[in-house]
């Protein structure tokens, strides 16, 4: 394919060049990718800075990150005014669970519990017009495909500029960057600083994320606990900053438990962890389906995944999958994934992500779409 | 004309209450009772309408990341579309100063945590480029931001200089300020048990930048003479910040409230006997202006472009000074309502409304639509 000139947009309050979010390090991924195989791209981040148009962009690609949605929708305006076609990730996923886990959690008065709902509700409104303004949709799943259309039909008077079932759609799965940030620490010593060493237990769970409602750790917690009836030296390290008021409302409820805080770590850490733990627990009540899982399947580790977005789609038969609003559920989870003793099952893990989930794939993917966007557009 | 007003806020529009909000809802709805048509846009959120055929967009740049207007006046542009900007800009340095102190480090022992202060800056003046009339509110403010964006000047075919128009900031006169003056309001049973006759009143958010934990120093300098004499805090409250300080506040003469409806706050603050707003950075703090409509003696700070409102109507602090904060209140206490203040209250009704700044509004917009006659 010859080199284009892409514009990889994206929202973020973060530094572009210290991607964290699943989205952020998916846009360096796959312009890392791109730009490897000749195409010229600039990254921009839609919060802080204009587009510059003059450059003569061949296709729009926006990222859908966390946050707002109005840059997006204007990028995309802009783009279709001076004809060049816009293709946007979606990441998208209902936050349902979410919002009446925070509710009870975090035990919001009546007037946050309507405040948060309209915000929520405003949300959609702008994911809808963000999606049904883009000339192709990229989602990483057929699962999450479904729920996009779902989205737009909430809005019936979108319907009155765009049919949303004539949007093209080609899934771009997302990827782990296999040879350049998991395999280096595979073949390394990956020695952790000592301290941290002296705190960690020869066996451990591990569960990166902000520590939050959605990544449901306090859950997690309470499947330990039933997991430490019978295995109490069995540690679980968290890795994540918290959330303020998740903070708050767990209170002490951990204290004294064969739990370890890590705090934020970098990628690299995170993937020594995962090297060491004997199995990596996800359990979020919301994943589209979370890179750090993905992380943990291509090292081989069995994964104890939730179930309620498109985990199944990704991993199929090679995760423990629980529901996460059952903590029993995630011990059952937990147990099957500890009993797992055949290497057969570990190798056809790590190849299930290796043959199916990595940045030159998704670009594959990716150039044949921009491709049939330019097509449409022109 | 049809009129895009945009501003970039996490905020509800509806419920506007930082000041950038409130003089884009103001503008807005006085440039509707001259007739215009006004589209105002949370740009953060949503994208205009472009099909609506906008004759001129006005973007009111509030707190946040400035991309959104990037984007807008980008578009404006290759639309065709005439791009005026309010800047709403001061320097931070102090305030990034007062911050670091407060919180235990030197301001550059911390560059993160000032990272996003940079970055709006430097967003704003790239935001410059792309608009073709820019409306400060003060000739400081305007002075100040082409200090900030003179490199850019050497590129500009016509210098910010030449396409700027001082637009100050407002008050609503006739619907909050003449409303408060004909009749009294009555606050809540509990509001009213709490409140002494004489107080003094700060009504801002409860942050570093408003100073309020100066502004109790202060307080406690006047109370060895006056402890009967009362302070009021209206706003919302930073939750670390008010900690910080809430401790030395219990048992004092003090009396807290949040937020409170916009016809109450008007109450009390024509109630009072001095407004104060020891801000370490204001442009040029709103509830000053109110207070002095209402004909109540205010202390402001005499850091940004207040003055230029004011002028000698008003008492102005050192906001960094406790002793000074107390000196200028008990001169406003003193002297009390006075010639000087009525004659500030009307130089405020009469200078500082809402129509005045659509009319002045008008006059730009109709000059960039018009470009051969200006």
């Amino acid at each position: 394919m010859e080199g284009l000139r892409i514009l990889i947009a994206l929202t973020t309050t973060s530094a572009i060049t210290n991607g964290k979010t699943g989205s952020e390090r998916a846009a360096i991924g796959l312009a890392t990718e791109l730009a490897a195989r000749g195409h010229e791209i600039n990254i921009v981040n839609l919060l802080c800075r204009g587009i510059d148009w003059e450059e003569g962009y061949d296709i729009l690609h926006c990222i859908n990150a966390g946050g707002t949605k109005g840059p997006y929708i204007n990028a995309i305006r802009t783009a279709h005014l001076l004809g060049i076609p816009a293709v946007t990730s979606t990441i998208f996923w209902p936050v349902e669970l979410q919002f009446n886990e925070m509710d009870t959690l975090y035990g919001w008065t009546q007037q946050q519990h309507d405040e948060s709902r309209a915000a929520f509700n405003d949300y959609y409104k702008q994911c809808a017009m963000f999606f049904a303004e883009s000339d192709m949709l990229l989602p990483n799943a057929v699962g999450e495909y479904e729920e996009v259309m779902k989205c737009i039909a909430k809005f019936p008077a979108l319907r009155t500029r765009i049919n949303p079932e004539q949007i093209p759609w080609r899934v771009i799965s997302n990827a782990v960057d296999y040879e350049g940030e998991v395999a280096p620490v595979i073949r390394s010593e990956g020695l952790l600083p000592k301290e941290l060493e002296s705190k960690l237990k020869e066996r451990f769970v591990l569960c990166v994320g902000r520590i939050e409602a959605r990544k449901n750790q306090h859950r997690l917690v309470d499947a330990m606990s039933l997991i430490w009836q019978d295995d109490p030296d069995l540690q679980l390290v968290l890795v994540g900053r918290g959330q303020p008021e998740m903070i708050s409302a767990l209170g002490q409820r951990w204290a004294g438990l064969n739990v370890l805080v890590h705090g934020e770590a970098a990628n690299e850490r995170v993937l020594q962890l995962m090297k060491r733990c004997v199995v990596y627990a996800q359990p979020s009540l919301l994943e589209t389906p979370g890179l750090a899982l993905m992380e943990a399947a291509s090292i081989g580790v069995p994964i104890v995944s939730g179930n309620q977005a498109t985990e199944k789609e990704y991993f199929g038969e090679h995760a423990y999958y629980a529901n996460p609003l059952d903590s029993s559920s995630i011990a059952t989870a937990l147990r099957s994934a500890l009993a797992e003793q055949d290497s057969a099952k570990t190798q056809a893990r790590i190849e299930h992500i290796l043959n199916n989930y990595t940045y030159p794939m998704a670009v594959d993917a990716l150039e044949e779409a921009y491709q049939l966007a330019m097509k449409e557009v022109n | 004309m049809k009129i895009l007003l945009a501003i970039s806020t996490y905020a509800d529009l509806d419920k506007p209450t930082m000041g950038s909000e409130r003089q884009a809802m103001g503008t807005a709805y006085a440039l509707k009772e001259r007739g215009h048509d006004v589209y105002v846009h949370n740009i953060l959120k949503h994208s205009p309408s472009w099909e609506d055929g906008y004759d001129i967009v006005h973007m009111f740049n509030a707190s946040g990341k400035k991309g959104p207007y990037m984007h807008i006046a980008q578009h404006a542009r290759l639309l065709g579309i005439p791009v005026v900007f309010t800047p709403v800009y001061w320097p931070l340095a102090e305030l990034k100063h007062n911050i670091g102190v407060f919180q235990n480090f030197g301001a550059n022992e911390r560059p993160d945590l000032f990272q996003a202060f940079e970055e709006d800056v430097l967003g704003l003046s790239l935001t410059m480029r792309y608009v073709d009339w820019w409306t400060p509110n003060a000739e400081l403010e305007a002075a100040t931001i082409l200090g900030l964006t003179d490199m850019m000047n050497n590129y500009d075919i016509v210098p910010l200089q030449a396409r700027c128009t001082v637009i100050p900031n407002a008050v609503d006169v006739t619907g909050e300020i003449d409303a408060a003056l004909a009749e009294d309001v009555k606050l809540s049973p509990q509001a009213a048990a709490n409140m002494a006759d004489r107080y003094i009143i700060c009504v801002a958010r409860m942050e570093i930048r408003k100073n309020q934990h100066r502004l109790i120093k202060a307080m406690e300098i006047l109370w060895q003479d006056d402890p009967k004499l009362q302070l009021v805090l209206v706003g919302a409250m930073n939750p670390g910040y008010v900690k910080s300080w809430e401790a030395s506040v219990k048992g004092q003469n003090v009396m807290m409230n949040g937020p409170m409806e916009p016809r109450l706050v008007m109450q009390l603050l024509k109630n009072a006997s001095v407004a104060v707003l020891p801000s370490l950075l204001e442009t040029p703090g709103l509830v000053n202006l109110e207070a002095a409509a209402l004909g109540t003696p205010v202390v402001a700070s005499d850091r940004g472009s207040v003055k230029e409102y004011l002028a000698n109507g008003a008492y102005y602090c050192d906001p960094l000074s406790p002793k000074d904060i107390a000196a200028k209140i008990k001169q406003a206490l003193d002297a009390g309502r006075t010639e000087v203040t009525d004659r500030l209250k009307e130089h405020v009704r009469t200078q500082y409304s809402y129509s005045r700044v659509a009319e002045m509004c008008e006059a730009v917009y109709t000059r960039l639509q018009n470009p051969e006659e200006a």
